[in-house]
C-alpha cells in the first residue's frame, strides 16, 4: 500500500521529483488535476478551489460552509485514493491528513532562496523583484493553508521523514533517494496496518459526510469512531427523531456492520 | 572519495548513526577524540576544547585571540582530515568548514522534541523539566557555535543536502539511505575536483596559520588564495620588515609550491 506524500515549496521540483518517483517505483501519480475532477463531483469547483486549495482563507471564506465541505470531500478523496495503493500524492496537504496512517512515507522538498529566484525568472521570464513576489506570497499562501486546515507549521523537519535541498539534489536523485528511504522504512506489516488504518478514516469519513453534508442533519459537535466496521456515534441534538435519522443515515453507508447510538439530547431551552 | 558531514541535535542519534554509517560504507569516522588529538598537535589543549568545541562563546571569549586560534586549527584539522580520504566527520562545523568541496554530502539529523526528551530522561535518569533543559542548554550551544565561529543559521535547511528526523527513522535506516545517496552522487571527476579544491584549501589555511598563529606577526589584513596549489598572498601590511616576515612563513608553509607575492606596503595602516 506504500503511500509517499510529497509537500513542496514553490520552485523546488515538486512536480518533476513526483513524475520521476512515480516512474521510478511504479506508482500511481495523483495530481492536482484528477483530485480537481474528482472534488467537482461533489460539486466543489474551480471558484470554490480558488479559495481554499492550498490557500489559508480569507475572511469570508473561512467563515462559510463551503470550507467545511471542502476539507470534508479532500479528506474522503485522498482516503480513497491512498487505499487503492501504491501512490504518489503531491501537496494538498495530504501528509497532515494521513499522519496517523502506518505505511505512509512523508518527505519535504525545498531549495535555497537563489536557487528558487532563478528558477522562477527562467519559468515566468520576469525580474527578480517580480520572481520574490511570488515565491513570497506562495509560502505564505501554503503556510497559511497548513496553519488554518491542520494548525502546524509547514516548515517543520520534525513532522516529515526527510527533507531534501533540490537546490543540491536533482529530481532523479532525489526520487531514488526516497524510494530507497520507502525500502527501509515501509514494512509488509506496515502495509498492512496502513490499509486498515485507511479503511477506517474512509469509513470515518462517509458516515461523517452522509449525516452533515448529504442529509444535513444537524449535530452539535459530531463525534464518529470507527472499529473495524463498528460504529459509534457521539455528539449532541435535539430530539431523538434527529437522533435516529443520524443512525439510519450512517447504518446506510458501505462498509458499515453496526452503529451504537451515544448520541445526547439536549432539547432546547423555551425562554427563562 | 566523498565525505560525509553529519549536523546533529542532542539527542537526534548522530554518533549512532555515524558508527552505522562507518560500518555500512567503510569510511572513517572523524569523532571528537580524534579531532581533539589532532588539535593538541597544533598546541589547541583540551582547555580550549572545553571552551569552545560546539559551544557559543561567553562574551569575554568571543573577543579573545585564542578564539580565533581555536577555529583557524579547527578548520584545518577538519581540512586535513578530509584530505586523507573518504571518511564521515560528526559535527564541529564539518559541513560548513568543507562548503565548496565537491563530494561532501552535508545531511542533518533532527529529531521531535518530545522524542529527544524521552531519550535525555532515559540518559540521565531524570525528570520532564530537567531533560528539556539539557536539551534547550545544547541547542543554543550548537546555535552559538555555528553563528559565532561560521555565521550561519545551524537549523536552516538550504546548507544541507538533506534532513533526516531520526524520531522515526532509525541510526542504521539513516545510515543506509545516506549511504546510497552518498554512492549515487560520487563520480570520479568530482572525486578529482574534490582533491584539488581539498589541497588548495589546506595549503591556504597552513600559509595562514604559519603567519598569524605560529609565528605571531601582526598581519591581519592579509589573504591568501590558492588555485591549482599555487598561492598568492595578498593586501596590505605596514612595513617591509612585515612584508618579508610573511612571505617567508607563507614560504615555509608552502615547502616546494610556489607562493606569489602581491602585497603592498602601506606605512600609515595597522
Amino acid at each position: 500500500m506504500a503511500v509517499i506524500c510529497l509537500t513542496r515549496e514553490l520552485a523546488a521540483k515538486g512536480e518533476e521529483t513526483a513524475r520521476e518517483l512515480a516512474r521510478l517505483g511504479g506508482y500511481r501519480y495523483i495530481e492536482r488535476d484528477y483530485i480537481e475532477a474528482r472534488l467537482a463531483e461533489h460539486k466543489i469547483g474551480a471558484d470554490i478551489l480558488q479559495q481554499y486549495d492550498e490557500k489559508r482563507p480569507g475572511l469570508w471564506a473561512s467563515m462559510s460552509e463551503n470550507r467545511d465541505r471542502y476539507l470534508h470531500f479532500l479528506k474522503a478523496i485522498i482516503y480513497e485514493e491512498t487505499a487503492k495503493g501504491r501512490c504518489v500524492i503531491l501537496g494538498r496537504g495530504a501528509w497532515a491528513l494521513l499522519r496517523e496512517v502506518p505505511g505512509v512515507l512523508s518527505v519535504r522538498l525545498m531549495a535555497p532562496p537563489d536557487v528558487r529566484i532563478d528558477r522562477v525568472k527562467l519559468a515566468y521570464a520576469c525580474d527578480d523583484k517580480t520572481a520574490e513576489y511570488h515565491i513570497r506570497q506562495s509560502d505564505n499562501n501554503r503556510q497559511g493553508f497548513h496553519r488554518y486546515f491542520f494548525d502546524i507549521n509547514w516548515r517543520d523537519s520534525t513532522l516529515y521523514d526527510m527533507t531534501m535541498n533540490s537546490g543540491r539534489i536533482d529530481p532523479q536523485t532525489a526520487a531514488y533517494t526516497i524510494e530507497e528511504l520507502r525500502k527501509v522504512m515501509i514494512s509488509p506489516e506496515d502495509e498492512n496496518a496502513g490499509r486498515f488504518k485507511l479503511e477506517e478514516l474512509r469509513l470515518k469519513t462517509a458516515v461523517a459526510g452522509e449525516i452533515v453534508f448529504e442529509r444535513r442533519i444537524q449535530i452539535q459537535s459530531l463525534a464518529v469512531l470507527v472499529d473495524g466496521g463498528r460504529v459509534t456515534l457521539a455528539g449532541y441534538t435535539v430530539s431523538r427523531i434527529v437522533a435516529n435519522a443520524a443512525v439510519e443515515a450512517a447504518r446506510k453507508v458501505p462498509g458499515v456492520e453496526s452503529v451504537t447510538d451515544e448520541l445526547s439530547i439536549v432539547p432546547p431551552v423555551v425562554g427563562s | 572519495m566523498s565525505i560525509i558531514c553529519i549536523t546533529r541535535e542532542l539527542a537526534a542519534m548522530g554518533e549512532e548513526t555515524a558508527r552505522a554509517l562507518a560500518e555500512k560504507s567503510g569510511y572513517r569516522y572523524v569523532e571528537k577524540i580524534n579531532i581533539e588529538s589532532r588539535l593538541a598537535e597544533y598546541d589547541v589543549g583540551p582547555q580550549e576544547m572545553e571552551r569552545y568545541d560546539e559551544k557559543k562563546p561567553g562574551l569575554w571569549a568571543s573577543l579573545s585571540e585564542s578564539r580565533e586560534r581555536y577555529l583557524h586549527f579547527l578548520k584545518l584539522v577538519i581540512l586535513e582530515e578530509a584530505s586523507k580520504g573518504n571518511c564521515i566527520i560528526l559535527g564541529r562545523g564539518g559541513g560548513t568548514i568543507l562548503k565548496g568541496v565537491p563530494n561532501v554530502l552535508s545531511v542533518r539529523l533532527t529529531s521531535p522534541m518530545e522524542v529527544r526528551i524521552a531519550r535525555i530522561k532515559s540518559v540521565y535518569s531524570c525528570d520532564d523539566k530537567s531533560a528539556a533543559q539539557i536539551i534547550r542548554r545544547s541547542d543554543s550551544d550548537r546555535e552559538g557555535f555555528h553563528r559565532v565561529f561560521f555565521d550561519v543559521d545551524w537549523k536552516d535547511p538550504p546548507q544541507y543536502d538533506l534532513v533526516l528526523n531520526t524520531g522515526k527513522i532509525s541510526p542504521a535506516e539513516a545510515a543506509t539511505v545516506i549511504d546510497k545517496l552518498r554512492a549515487r552522487i560520487s563520480t570520479e571527476n568530482e572525486e578529482k575536483l574534490a582533491q584539488k579544491k581539498l589541497i588548495d584549501m589546506t595549503l591556504q589555511a597552513k600559509i595562514l596559520g604559519e603567519i598569524l598563529f605560529v609565528r605571531k606577526i601582526p598581519v591581519h589584513t592579509v589573504q591568501v588564495s590558492v588555485e591549482s596549489g599555487k598561492a598568492v598572498l595578498y593586501g596590505v601590511v605596514s612595513s617591509h620588515e612585515h612584508r618579508a616576515a610573511a612571505l617567508s612563513a607563507a614560504r615555509g608553509a608552502a615547502g616546494d609550491r610556489e607562493v606569489v607575492d602581491d602585497l603592498r606596503v602601506v606605512p600609515s595602516a595597522r
